[in-house]
């Protein structure tokens, strides 16, 4: 019985990181079709990630609920409902990022659309290194600190994309102020993905050097 | 009645501490309820007893050539209930098996008896030699385990669920082992005696070796049940705060030294090997135990070590033997007087 439980948890686990990658795919597919001004798909694929981002909390809730009514793990216990919970902070970030998108619909020039899809990028490398590092901290730490430092390497590209296009969009004289400031909020907010996974990276870091 | 008392009293001290050292770890996380490890405890405690208590109890008939009269025996029993009760209020644990013998030798030196100082020494050589056995196999077996789960790459939810497994297997074969040394460093100084006759309220018992281990040994289980989860709670044990793994190569050593000195199989079997002889005799499973813990930090570089403790115990290893001994002494000299 305990066995056939410590397989399931594995698989929830597993099944949670698989959909926080599929909504990582799915905001890409998103930004492309948002440029496309194919706001049909926009919208399917915006509920894809809402419906992705509420089996993702319900995923971690079991997993969490389980692993304390259990008793499992008590030694890394901490650090793993720590990591589940800093993760699921993520497909919250890319869910709120595409209702923004498809709600509040900004005038992007067509200039900046290769800088965008290539912050998009450099965020979604961040995700996928990071749920590499999180899937190997229950079986090789060490994969998990080399993963995790490879996403704060990424995470200053997408910084340094982020600083360029902020610099583009506050020096075109043809948008108003609002424009620019509605443009910037959403250079943050995609850049925020990858900040929030070098925050993560940082703890599981710290979780696998000290066990 | 006395005795019966003497005996009872220490039993039951024992198995309120005792059983923390081997299911300790097992039921502070929570992966085994309590009472279904007192329950294990009581069981293996008592086969231990009856199987291979009689081995390491030859020690005391081995050791006074000439056995001293049986109505004299609580006389080296007393200081013994005495300086254990008085290390547990300080929170040092204590081994009886050293303190009776220390005991026996103080007051066989009152009594002028012939005592077999070669085979004295020989003991004092294999209790400070199996601390440091312990020290090095603890290591080697937290090393041991480590690697085995690295090379089945299992995850940390198959990692739990074997060292579930394992604390609670070796926790019922440590306690089967402990069962053999603890009955005999309470009782063993009986076992010369076959056929004890023992007055208890009015009646007149007939009680032989096996029966004596096994009225022991269920002393013991009936100490770690009422008593030890007290314990465990308000004093803590020592093992329980320690990681599975860990405890799990304390749990190894324990079984691997308890059985090398009470089974004669086992000492069949390493006599061939060694260059040289081993002979059963009680041993102390709480410096087992402590000098694994010790082998455990050497890991960390000893930093979860507190230095305070540790020299007061060590020091105790020392105090306690001698307080027995002079505590005899004056005790029988007073007697005889």
């Amino acid at each position: 019985m305990l066995k056939s439980h410590e397989k399931e948890l594995m698989t929830s686990i597993n099944l949670f990181l698989d959909n926080i990658l599929k909504i990582n795919n799915l905001f890409k597919i998103l930004l492309q079709k948002y440029f496309d001004n194919n706001f049909e798909e926009v919208q399917t694929v915006t509920d894809q990630i809402s419906n992705l981002e509420s089996e993702c909390d319900a995923l971690r809730r079991d997993v969490e609920r389980r692993i304390y009514s259990e008793t499992l793990i008590p030694e890394i216990r901490g650090d793993v409902l720590g990591m589940l919970e800093n993760l699921d902070k993520i497909p919250g970030q890319i869910q709120g990022n595409a209702h923004s998108f498809n709600t509040e619909k900004p005038k992007v020039d067509s200039e900046l659309d290769q800088n965008f899809l290539k912050l998009c990028d450099y965020a979604s490398e961040c995700i996928s290194l990071l749920i590499e590092g999180s899937r190997s901290f229950f079986v090789d730490k060490k994969i998990t600190i080399k993963k995790c430092l490879e996403v704060a390497k990424v995470e200053s590209k997408a910084d340094k994309v982020s600083t360029e296009l902020k610099k583009t969009i506050f020096s075109n004289s043809k948008n108003g102020l609002a424009t620019k400031v509605h443009l910037k909020y959403f250079v943050e907010i995609m850049d925020e993905v990858a900040n929030l996974s070098e925050d993560v990276a940082d703890r599981l870091i710290i979780s696998s050097s000290k066990n | 009645m006395l005795d019966i008392l003497l005996i009872a009293t220490i039993a039951i001290i024992i198995g309120a501490n005792d059983a923390s050292n081997v299911f300790g770890s097992a039921v502070g996380s929570k992966m085994l309820k309590f009472k279904i490890a007192i329950i294990f405890f009581i069981i293996f405690i008592i086969l231990g007893a009856v199987i291979n208590a009689e081995n390491p109890s030859k020690v005391y008939g081995n050791l006074i050539l000439d056995y001293p009269d049986f109505k004299k025996i609580f006389l080296i029993i007393i200081p013994v209930v005495i300086v254990t009760i008085i290390s547990l209020k300080l929170k040092i644990p204590s081994s009886i098996s050293q303190s009776v013998i220390f005991s026996l030798v103080a007051f066989s030196i009152v009594e002028k008896l012939n005592v077999n100082y070669e085979l004295f020494l020989e003991l004092i050589y294999f209790w400070l030699a199996t601390p440091l056995i312990a020290f090095i196999l603890s290591i080697f077996f937290c090393w041991l385990i480590n690697f085995i789960f690295k090379v089945l790459k299992l995850n940390v939810f198959q990692i739990d669920y074997q060292i579930r497994l394992s604390l609670i297997f070796f926790g019922c074969l440590a306690a089967f082992a402990l069962g053999a040394h603890l009955t005999a460093a309470i009782v063993g100084i009986y076992s010369p005696f076959l056929s004890l006759e023992l007055e208890f309220i009015n009646l007149n018992l007939t009680i032989d070796d096996k029966k004596l281990y096994f009225l022991t040994s269920l002393l013991i289980g009936l100490g770690a049940f009422y008593f030890s989860q007290k314990i465990v709670r308000t004093i803590g044990s020592q093992i329980s705060n320690i990681k599975p793994v860990p405890a799990l190569a304390i749990l190894l050593t324990q079984i691997l030294i308890l059985f090398s000195f009470s089974s004669n199989h086992t000492i069949g079997f390493l006599n061939t090997y060694l260059p040289f002889q081993i002979f059963a005799m009680p041993l102390s499973a709480s410096h087992i135990t402590f000098a694994s813990i010790i082998g455990i930090a050497s890991f960390n570089k000893f930093r979860e070590v507190k230095p305070e403790h540790t020299i007061k115990i060590l020091l105790s290893w020392v105090l306690i033997p001698i307080s027995v001994f002079c505590c005899s002494f004056l005790l029988t000299s007073i007697y005889n007087f």
